[in-house]
């Protein structure tokens, strides 16, 4: 089973939701601390294309 | 010989710089009203998210994701702020966020006509059968101005 997607928009720029912003930090962070304490656990993988 | 009413002159000459004027009036108010709707010198963006879902035991994912500046202004990337954040809705409808990914770090300044593209590669840690949807969300920050595109992909394995 495979999935194709595809989303391209040319969206409009709000200002800056400061809580969800927060929240998403505070989420980053959790995962930074939880990869420190497993390093045996695959990491995703992020690779830059252009 | 004949001669034209020197008052006939006269008014012909001032009607004529009346419609210069007005014509050089209303091309300036026509092209302001331009540039302000095309807010060509504002922040713009363009979002971009291209991915595949796909099963090989586990759910896996592939994303890539572009920002194009598409402004005439330079846009400096928050790299503190800009994330992509990857959630699974099940069938029972929960969502669950499985990953922020921090996105675009290796530059931060986007220049007109630019373009930035990162890729993700994710296996989702869940029975693929009990996921309906996936659903991404980028989230670009820029000069304090947020931009987000969401896109919701269901998962062939939930037809």
């Amino acid at each position: 089973m495979v999935v194709h997607f595809k989303n391209t928009s040319i969206v409009s720029g709000k200002p800056v939701n400061k809580e969800k912003l927060a929240e998403l930090k505070r989420r980053r962070l959790e995962q930074q601390a939880e990869d420190a304490k497993n390093p045996d656990k695959p990491k995703f993988i992020l690779r830059r294309v252009s | 010989m004949q001669t034209t009413h020197p008052h006939f002159t006269f008014a012909l000459d001032v009607a004529d710089k009346i419609i210069k004027l007005a014509a050089v009036l209303l091309g300036g108010v026509w092209t302001y009203w331009n540039y302000q709707k095309g807010r060509t010198y504002e922040q713009k963006l363009e979002l971009d998210i291209v991915g595949t879902v796909f099963t090989r035991g586990n759910l896996y994912c592939d994303i890539k994701l572009t920002v194009k500046n598409i402004g005439n202004t330079q846009h400096v990337v928050e790299h503190e702020d800009t994330s992509c954040e990857l959630s699974i809705v099940r069938e029972d409808l929960s969502e669950e966020i499985i990953r922020v990914f921090d996105i675009f770090t290796e530059d931060d300044t986007l220049e007109p006509g630019e373009a930035m593209a990162d890729t993700l590669c994710w296996s989702v840690p869940e029975t693929a059968e009990r996921i309906v949807w996936m659903k991404v969300t980028l989230l670009v920050v820029s000069d304090g101005v947020q931009w987000s595109r969401t896109d919701l992909v269901r998962t062939a394995v939930n037809p």
